[in-house]
């Protein structure tokens, strides 16, 4: 008896006797809720951060994690006026909530410090969207999009006498149904599964390019009739779409043959096979070629222990050659023009091409991810995608699921009173029409 | 007579199907090798097995220090969940006082509170405090968490030892501490011993404090949870990873299961 009373005691202590322990004092802690995939994770620790110790001497701790946990973590240490995380990098829209819980510091010193070494300038329109309540709130550090990649034997099949980098959704729609006619099979790709980013399609792509609006025209009549469209879209969509969530799996496994999604999930494919690969445009609706802009920042805490170093992280990261070797790495593309000039190879090249070809066309519309939503960011994207599966799989009347999503997401904004996101009229609360 | 014993082996039979099918399936996926992986359609039988994946897992230094985490989470929750859940459960055995009832039913109210709702408020606190990123921190709560259940289960096991023989030994000359230590605790070991399980259990599975409150002294679940089910977790990640987060416990139970029959205090006598 007496024995396990002492052994349960010498448990204890020794229990007791470890978090004591804490790491070297001259770390930088540093979160983001991007580069979450394990394989990015190796990278950014062996090669990308691995870089920045052996050039200072500093060691890093990155700590990537979802969204919820990412954003709680900095929340609990901005209330608790105190914490361990140094610098902090993620998306755009999620910034606003950092800037009212007072978590991020002003940029603008930071940023004057960085163009003071004039190797490096940033985009204007990423500074511009960097901006918030009267504070830069981050150094821009890396953006992507969102376009099609298509195996090369499937050109054959897209609707003759029309230019691949000028698709339209009739095209789209036309090329689909060319491959199922030709092959029998359903051959398009859409990430529609789980933790795929089919909503990102659904109100930043097609919405936009058929009624010019993400939020307010969501009931519109247009919008009736991009619903109808989606509809046959779907139908000749591989079946499996629905727990796509990766489309550079599908692509290589060749049971799709066009497939739209994130530019660093379309990577793989293209890293793997550059040669059986081609990148497209976006395609365009009726009121243009809209595509979404992701762009991620850096910023540093207000609390941060370790700000100097913090600062030198943010320089190695957004220093042009850095640039480079994140778009190499993970394909996230630069925010400095210095570091676009570099022209890439293989997989890489063939994604900048269609990059490019997306942002320059002539019908080209930037739309941006929905900003001012707060906790409730999330809800946003379920809302698309529960009309697509009501409407497109389930196949209920268009005109009722549009009805009371609409009041979803007039509920959504109201509650937030948050502003429409581009390319609609910056009216806060937004309500759809 | 055969024709009952029949359906009670089937029964048997189904049930047990039930449980292992999952875990084997699990098993035979994280011991397939990579390329096998990604074959569609997948035979449900792999050609080939390779522990490649496994062994890179077992390999990681992270990995093993949070196992150690979890090892030393799950045994200071025990002690801190027994320290306050056995006197607790005695009194509430023993003792018929004014209210019993409502301290019972309070108890269970604490867990009507979910913890995503406590979350920020608590890791702001245990900033505060300087728990934030200590296994004690991570312990506290999985303790509170637990103990509400631990209270339950060890009143029980109490209510099974019969008085009557905590009086006989106190009527031989015992003191009541005396007749508590040399009678009533060595006959309530197993069913505190179910108890203790019960907590490891409960700790060894819990992600959510674990994760929020931790940065550098992840415990396994936290640690894996993000290779596991993160985004884009590669399929022989996702295995491999599920199938060592089963490994730990099933050994556990496999070690102590006749213990758990006494989870609910029936068999002491």
């Amino acid at each position: 008896m007496r024995g396990a009373t002492v052994a349960l005691a010498a448990v204890a202590v020794a229990v007791l006797g470890v978090p004591a322990w804490t790491g070297p004092a001259a770390e930088v802690v540093f979160t983001s809720n991007q580069l979450t995939p394990v394989e990015e994770q190796e990278w950014a620790r062996n090669t990308l951060l691995a870089r920045f110790t052996q050039e200072t001497g500093i060691p890093v701790r990155f700590i990537t994690e979802p969204e919820g946990p990412y954003v709680d973590r900095l929340m609990a240490e901005a209330r608790a006026g105190r914490g361990s995380i140094d610098v902090t990098g993620t998306l755009h829209g999620i910034f606003p909530v950092l800037v009212a819980e007072r978590v991020v510091r002003d940029m603008t010193d930071v940023q004057r410090q960085l163009e003071g070494r004039r190797d490096r300038t940033f985009y204007r329109d990423l500074l511009t969207v960097a901006r918030m309540e009267g504070i830069q709130a981050f150094v821009p550090w890396m953006q992507a999009t969102y376009l099609v990649a298509a195996r090369r034997e499937a050109l054959r099949y897209f609707p003759q006498g029309r230019d691949p980098m000028r698709m339209t959704y009739d095209d789209l729609l036309q090329w689909g149904q060319n491959i199922r006619e030709a092959t029998g099979d359903r051959r398009l790709g859409f990430p529609a599964g789980p933790r795929g980013l089919y909503g990102r399609f659904l109100h930043g792509y097609a919405y936009p390019s058929f009624t010019g609006s993400q939020v307010k025209k969501f009931k519109s009549p247009e919008a009736v009739a991009m619903w109808q469209y989606l509809r046959r879209l779907w139908g000749v969509t591989h079946p499996s779409s629905f727990r796509y969530e990766f489309m550079h799996e599908p692509l290589l496994l060749g049971e799709v043959w066009v497939a739209w999604d994130h530019t660093a999930r379309l990577l793989p494919a293209l890293r793997q096979r550059p040669e059986e690969f081609v990148v497209l445009p976006s395609p365009a609706g009726p009121r243009g070629r809209s595509f979404l802009s992701v762009v991620v920042g850096l910023s540093l805490t207000r609390w941060a222990p370790n700000a100097e170093a913090g600062v030198r992280l943010v320089e190695y990261l957004t220093r042009p050659s850095t640039q480079v070797l994140t778009l190499q790495g993970v394909g996230f593309f630069p925010v400095s023009p210095e570091a676009a000039r570099v022209v890439p190879t293989g997989g890489l090249k063939v994604m900048a091409d269609g990059v490019a070809a997306q942002a320059g066309a002539p019908d080209a519309r930037t739309a941006l991810l929905p900003v001012g939503l707060g906790a409730r960011t999330g809800e946003f994207v379920p809302i698309y995608v529960d009309t697509f599966r009501l409407i497109a799989i389930e196949g209920r009347r268009i005109e009722d699921v549009l009805a009371s999503q609409a009041r979803r997401l007039e509920e959504l904004y109201r509650a937030a009173n948050a502003p429409c996101p581009p390319p609609d009229p910056a009216e806060r609360p937004c309500r759809p029409d | 007579m055969t024709l009952r014993k029949l359906g009670l082996y089937a029964a048997a039979l189904l049930l047990t199907a039930w449980v292992l099918a999952p875990i084997v399936l699990i098993a035979l996926a994280a011991a397939t090798p990579r390329e096998d992986l990604y074959r569609w359609p997948r035979p449900l039988w792999p050609e080939r097995l390779s522990f490649e994946i496994l062994s890179s897992f077992a390999r990681q230094e992270a990995v093993l220090r949070a196992l150690g985490n979890s090892l030393a989470v799950a045994g200071l929750t025990i002690v801190l969940a027994t320290l306050v859940s056995a006197p607790a459960g005695y009194a509430l055995a023993r003792y018929p006082f004014r209210g019993r009832e409502a301290v019972q039913l309070g108890i269970l109210a604490t867990k009507m509170f979910p913890a995503t709702a406590l979350a920020v408020p608590l890791a702001v606190a245990f900033i505060r405090w300087g728990l934030y990123d200590t296994l004690l921190g991570v312990a506290l709560v999985h303790t509170a968490l637990s103990v509400p259940f631990v209270i339950l289960i060890v009143a029980s096991v109490f209510r099974g030892v019969p008085a009557e023989l905590e009086e006989a030994a106190m009527s031989l000359g015992a003191s009541r501490v005396g007749a508590f230590i040399r009678v009533t605790f060595p006959m309530a070991l197993p069913g505190l011993a179910a108890a203790a399980i019960f907590t490891f259990i409960l700790s060894w599975n819990e992600v959510f404090a674990a994760t929020l409150l931790t940065v550098n002294h992840r415990t396994l679940p936290a640690l894996l949870v993000h290779s596991v089910v993160a985004e884009g977790a590669p399929l022989h990640y996702r295995y491999a990873g599920g199938f060592f987060l089963v490994l730990p416990a099933l050994v556990i139970i496999f070690v102590i299961r006749r213990y758990l029959l006494t989870l609910w205090g029936v068999t002491v006598r």
